[in-house]
């Protein structure tokens, strides 16, 4: 029985190849403008949130308590802290990577201008495989020299100061004992870390280097972690806050440093529905208009089925056959392409040149890598079947109300 | 012997409650016995297809009853029709009587199916009807393929394929030229012989009023002659 509504429905769909096709081309098309939209929005979030933990707040962070908010030399975390086994990255630990960074505010001039910055005294070798510098080095190299003198500074910064690498710089700054010292720097690199706000006043330095120029013997601000599984982050917080409850610290995750970064990741996700939403309506109204002409067209070989015995409910099932048929060649057409360009732009990435200026102002790179994530695919899907299936509602009212098997012994 | 079909103080009004209100049967009384060949005739508007779809349960009557082999149908409800139209009752319209998306063999098993016979009894049955209608050519051809003539005959192999009771048609050679309307007439009354269903056909063509074994006849909703074994009285 269910083998011939469903050979009908096929031969229905068939019989008007045309109108089905410009459906299921309508669906297909809205559903890849979709999963285009989602991939790439949902890339930019990602990229703006991976360049912040990486260059900032990693997955966690380690304060001294209270340090956060209110920066002092004189609240750091000690350098036994780094011996801890919890806290080394590693084979075995959840833990991917770690820098320790002495932050402190200073100000950079030349003979022309000056700003304020953000001093990062760190480990270079540990800060370049944790913030991942060697992608976002944009000019000189990732080294402070021999005398270790050298100066990184993000791209924002330095433009602000206009300079480039091989110039002279002067840093000064209030050491532990509130003594003003000035340091002379030569720029070895310029960085663009991927957040604006971090790049106009990033100033890495070599955290010995540091540590004489502030006058600190030992000690750092923010022991920035990022793990292997970003899932893992509340667990190890867990972990860390029940092991570490005697160290007078703050472990706080990404989330909790920068909640304006999860508030966008929220607005994505908010925008994202809003496009289901839409190809929810394009494609319940397209199959809405196909399957109301077609059932009104059809209602003498419907009143047939209904005089030989047909079941109206019999009707009903071809019909949302018919219409889910539809939604489903759709959703191929626009999954199967859609699917395609989002891999080939999470390899290639999608090259926005024209919009640089305003991209970078949003912290973003201007080559954007789309995210592809299974649940655009059954979003898309539960969002075309429930549009198809309610949208054949109002035609079976009308195909109901028209007493089909009535009109049967009209010539 | 009990007849087959009792029909008594049969009324059909469309729409009562308006000023264009239509009473297109008055009390209508008839038996038909089993295995009948009969023929209701009467000016186009007498009521001819509002009895036989009294009769086929496609409609249901003002008041009266209807009494088909002994279910009184005149009382079913639309879900208790649906079966009885699928079991009992074989149906042939004037025309477009196909299912366009089905090809003639899917059509003639449709009702079959509907039932869920066996795959071979649906294919005995079709290659005996087709036989005894001559339409084996026809059998994987669709509705648009086929001459009006053919469709009738497809649908008249459809109608008493699952072996129904009673064989309602209505006009079935309104749009056939005499030659196709006699092989049809030929056919039903080959059927009528030897399957024994009850033949009911509504007409006002000479060439079937002449075949009726019992000839009835409306005029403006009543009938004015009801003549069982009509053939046998000179
Ligand atoms: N659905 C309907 N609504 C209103 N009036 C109808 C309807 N069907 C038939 N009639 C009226 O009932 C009368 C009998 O019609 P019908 O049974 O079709 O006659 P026949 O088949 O003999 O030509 C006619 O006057 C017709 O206009
Ligand atoms: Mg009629």
């Amino acid at each position: 029985m269910y083998k011939m509504i469903h050979h009908m429905a096929w031969n229905n769909l068939g019989r008007r190849y045309g109108r089905s096709l410009l459906v299921i081309l309508m669906i297909g098309a809205s559903l890849w403008g979709l999963l285009f939209m989602e991939g790439i929005y949902d890339g930019m979030t990602e990229q703006i949130i991976s360049n912040t933990i990486q260059s900032d707040s990693g997955d966690l962070s380690l304060f001294a308590r209270g340090s956060r908010l209110e920066p002092s030399l004189k609240l750091l975390l000690p350098d036994t802290l780094l011996e801890r086994e919890s806290l080394h990255p590693g084979p075995g630990s959840l833990i991917k990577s770690r820098s320790a960074r002495l932050s402190h505010t200073g100000l950079l001039a030349t003979a022309h201008a000056a700003r304020q910055v953000k001093i990062q005294g760190v480990v270079l070798k540990q800060e370049i495989h944790h913030a991942e510098l060697s992608g976002k080095l944009i000019s000189g190299t990732l080294d402070f020299g021999r005398t270790r003198t050298g100066a990184i500074l993000g791209q924002g910064l330095a433009e602000h100061l206009r300079v480039t690498v091989g110039h002279k710089v002067i840093l000064t700054a209030q050491d532990q004992q509130q003594n003003i010292n000035s340091l002379a720097l030569r720029v070895t690199g310029i960085v663009r870390s991927g957040n604006q706000q971090i790049d106009e006043q990033l100033l890495y330095l070599d955290l010995g280097h540091c540590r004489e120029f502030l006058g600190v013997a030992q000690g750092f601000s923010q022991l920035s972690l990022i793990l292997h599984e970003q899932a893992d982050v509340h667990l190890i917080q867990n972990q860390l806050s029940l092991e570490l409850k005697d160290q007078s610290l703050d472990i706080l995750r990404w989330d909790q440093l920068s909640p304006a970064l999860l508030q966008s990741r929220q607005v994505m996700e908010t925008f994202n529905l809003i496009c289901n939403l839409l190809v929810f309506c394009v494609a319940g109204l397209g199959v809405w208009g196909v399957v109301t002409v077609s059932v009104l067209e059809r209602l003498r070989e419907f009143g047939v089925m209904l005089a030989l015995g047909t079941s109206f409910l019999q009707i009903q099932v071809q019909v949302l056959l018919e219409s889910i048929l539809l939604g489903l060649g759709g959703f191929v057409l626009g999954a199967g392409p859609g699917a395609a360009t989002l891999i080939w732009l999470a390899h290639h990435g999608l090259d926005l040149q024209i919009f640089q200026e305003g991209l970078q102002a949003f912290g973003l790179d201007t080559i954007i890598y789309a995210v592809i994530r299974t649940g655009y695919f059954t979003t898309a899907f539960i969002a075309i079947f429930l549009a198809c299936a309610s949208s054949v509602i109002l035609p079976l009212h009308r195909l109901k109300q028209a007493r089909p098997i009535t009109i049967l012994n009209q010539p | 012997m009990d007849p087959f079909i009792t029909i008594s103080h049969l009324h059909k009004t469309f729409a009562p409650n308006r000023e264009s209100s239509t009473r297109a049967l008055i009390d209508v009384s008839l038996s038909i016995p089993r295995a009948d060949f009969a023929v209701i005739s009467g000016p186009s508007g007498s009521g001819k297809t509002t009895l036989l779809n009294l009769l086929g349960g496609l409609d249901s009557p003002s008041s009266g009853s209807i009494d088909l082999g002994g279910t009184l149908i005149s009382n079913l409800t639309e879900a208790e029709l649906s079966p009885l139209r699928r079991d009992r009752i074989g149906f042939v319209f004037q025309a477009h009587n196909l299912i366009p998306v089905l090809n003639a063999r899917q059509n003639i098993c449709y009702v079959m199916r509907l039932q869920g016979r066996s795959r071979q009894e649906q294919e005995n049955r079709v290659s005996e009807l087709a036989s005894t209608l001559g339409i084996e050519k026809l059998l994987d051809k669709y509705p648009d393929q086929l001459s009006g003539g053919q469709q009738q005959r497809v649908a008249v192999a459809r109608a008493v394929a699952s072996r129904p009771e009673l064989l309602l048609a209505d006009e079935p050679t309104a749009s056939l030229d005499a030659t196709n309307a006699v092989l049809l007439l030929d056919l039903l009354e080959q059927l009528n012989h030897n399957e024994g269903v009850t033949v009911l056909i509504s007409s006002h063509d000479s060439l079937v009023i002449n075949r009726a074994r019992h000839s009835i006849v409306l005029r403006d909703g009543r009938i004015v002659r009801d003549q069982p074994e009509s053939h046998e009285t000179p």
